[in-house]
């Protein structure tokens, strides 16, 4: 395929008189792992949810994997291997762990076909992430951090091409960001699969693993390139600590 | 796994799907051992059996979706209404009017399951449930008022099933017949509910049950599933509507019919027995209907004596009882158990 995975092109969504995102252009190409960091209400958020298909942008187009996704459903573009997970974790609580993840293998790209299949992917993934000791708990009643892994989990078995991680570390202790950082970096290189991390504030983990960084504030992109050179960037400095120099 | 040949991932479904329906399939086969042995029982049977697929056709859709539709009665109707058309006026087919009725009537619910899951399905929660109240006064209405079909009277047709069968066929058809032609609808209901347990299907579904906007955002297309299981929740409850009121009782009358005091008993049943399981609601429909007659043959003459007059006794106690169930057991009887049951076989037979 030629181009980047992902195209966002010129998006601007306004929420009445509020720009969420003002003509942002990102791309990101096949294997990359990209953080986008910006501090609360910078529109991180709301350019996942244009780009997973919750959102229409008002303007601008989106493409993946060469196609015009801007009209098609979220399903649709599960389908074509995009898959996400949540800020605020929402495994569906009344299902167990390996029902949850199942779920995932039922309806992204890897489409199984048998339940026994769906719950062969559950299990191996679960593996994975780390999580196979609470398999058949009740996702309700794991702790935040496991919630997280499960909704990782959960994204992984849909075999996705791109995935898109919404504050996954954010609350963790630093020994969990860690692990969680490293099962990332280590399906990235395993599966081969894209990811955009959104981090608004643990840049210990945008430092470890992101190849490159795109920084996002009051909806407009306002600097990217390589970690150390945009975490140094005055302008970045400035909107995370609010400070001139 | 992945490539493995077509046949296989269908092998495993069915094995899955006859696992689960197992239990459910069992607790039948011994009604209908009952209802041989003891004749004089079978009214109680069938009325038990009237229940049981009254929520287990709801169970579909309520049950899995959580989704409450309280105008569900009138798919009923339309299966009544549909077996009335073809004996009112095909009864020259003979026998093959049961088939054509059971047709007329099925399709009369798809279509109504279509039109009202097209636009109703939209709404969430209370919205969905008042808007289905309207959809089954409205079509109530419609007959009555534009007087279509027999109007507010309905349609009597004892007459026309015993010109389209015969003395002798209209007899068994209305008994024997009818109550086997419940089993068969028994035994449907439980097949397809594990066949969507068992599939892509019943995880859309309880996706869509625990957090809608979670599964739409993950790649569930959350109409389809939606739609799926109201549709066939609908066509069940049309068969059932169809023989129980038409062939069993061989009248149809609006204000019967679209009586929403049937679609509340189907949510008792539900409830009662656990939503979303395969055995709840023939759990609900035994202790619902078992209550009902305990009290109604045993206690209310009792009372009588006594000099108190309560026939509808059964009513207000049974309140309080699906009260307390509600509250100490929410997920239902063999929810309840379920989540409680230590021995991983018992857990599968509650499945």
């Amino acid at each position: 395929m030629a181009g980047p995975l992902l195209k966002v092109e010129n998006v601007t969504k306004r929420f009445g008189g509020v720009v969420a995102l003002d003509r942002v252009s990102i791309s990101v190409d096949e294997g990359e792992l990209v953080a986008i960091i910006g501090p609360n209400g910078s529109g991180k958020t709301t350019l996942f949810n244009v780009i997973n298909g919750v959102y229409r942008p008002d303007e601008g187009r989106v493409y993946f994997r060469g196609v015009d996704v801007t009209d098609l459903p979220p399903y649709k573009r599960v389908e074509m291997g995009l898959a996400r997970t949540f800020q605020i974790p929402r495994p569906w609580p009344g299902l167990t762990v390996r029902e949850n993840v199942a779920v995932g293998a039922f309806f992204g790209r890897a489409r199984a076909r048998s339940v026994s299949e769906a719950l062969e992917v559950a299990d191996s993934v679960l593996d994975i992430v780390g999580l196979s000791g609470k398999a058949d708990e009740v996702a309700a009643r794991l702790t935040v951090v496991e919630k997280k892994l499960l909704e990782l989990a959960r994204a992984l078995a849909m075999r996705p091409k791109l995935l898109l991680l919404d504050e996954i570390v954010a609350g963790m202790s630093p020994s969990d960001v860690e692990k969680v950082v490293d099962t990332i970096v280590r399906v990235r290189d395993e599966m081969g699969i894209a990811v955009v991390a959104l981090v608004e504030h643990v840049i210990r983990a945008v430092r470890r693993a992101a190849e490159r960084v795109i920084v996002l504030h009051q909806g407009r992109v306002i600097a990217e390139g390589a970690p150390d050179e945009v975490l140094s960037n005055p302008k970045v400095v400035e909107v995370y600590l609010g400070v001139t120099q | 796994m992945a490539s493995g040949g077509g046949l296989e991932p269908l092998l495993d479904t069915l094995k899955a799907a006859a696992r689960k329906a197992g239990p459910a399939l069992a607790v039948y086969l011994v009604l209908l051992a009952a209802y041989f042995i003891f004749p004089e029982r079978r009214q109680l049977i069938a009325t038990i059996l009237f229940y049981a697929l009254l929520g287990g056709a709801f169970n579909i859709f309520m049950g899995m979706t959580g989704y409450v539709d309280f105008g569900y009665v009138a798919f009923l109707a339309m299966g009544a209404y549909g077996m009335a058309i073809a004996f009112t006026y095909m009864a020259d087919l003979g026998y093959w009017a049961i088939p054509v009725g059971f047709a007329i009537g099925a399709i009369l619910a798809s279509i109504l399951a279509g039109i009202v899951g097209g636009i109703a399905l939209r709404l969430r929660g209370a919205y969905f449930a008042i808007a289905t109240i309207g959809v089954n006064e409205g079509i109530r209405f419609l007959i009555e008022g534009g007087n279509l079909l027999g109007g507010s009277v309905g349609l009597l047709f004892a007459g026309k099933i015993k010109e389209a069968l015969g003395d002798d066929g209209f007899k068994m058809i209305t008994s024997t017949g009818s109550d086997l032609i419940l089993f068969g609808l028994a035994f449907l209901t439980v097949a397809v509910t594990a066949l969507i347990l068992s599939t892509r299907v019943g995880f859309a579904l309880q996706a869509i049950r625990e957090d809608e906007d979670a599964a739409k955002a993950l790649g569930i297309n959350v109409t389809k599933y939606k739609l799926i299981a109201f549709t066939t929740s609908a066509v069940l409850a049309s068969l059932l509507g169809a023989t129980f009121w038409s062939l069993k009782g061989n009248y149809v009358e609006p204000a019967r019919v679209f009586n929403i005091h049937y679609t509340v008993e189907a949510i008792i049943v539900v409830m009662l027995g656990g939503a979303g399981t395969l055995l709840g609601p023939l759990v609900g429909a035994v202790i619902y209907q078992g209550f009902n007659f305990a009290l109604n043959t045993y206690v209310a003459p009792f009372l009588r004596e006594l000099g108190i007059h309560a026939l509808g006794i059964h009513l207000p106690i049974f309140a309080l009882i699906l009260l307390a169930v509600i509250v100490a057991m929410p997920e239902g009887i063999v929810g309840y158990l379920r989540a409680r049951v230590r021995s991983r076989v018992l857990r599968e037979v509650l499945a």
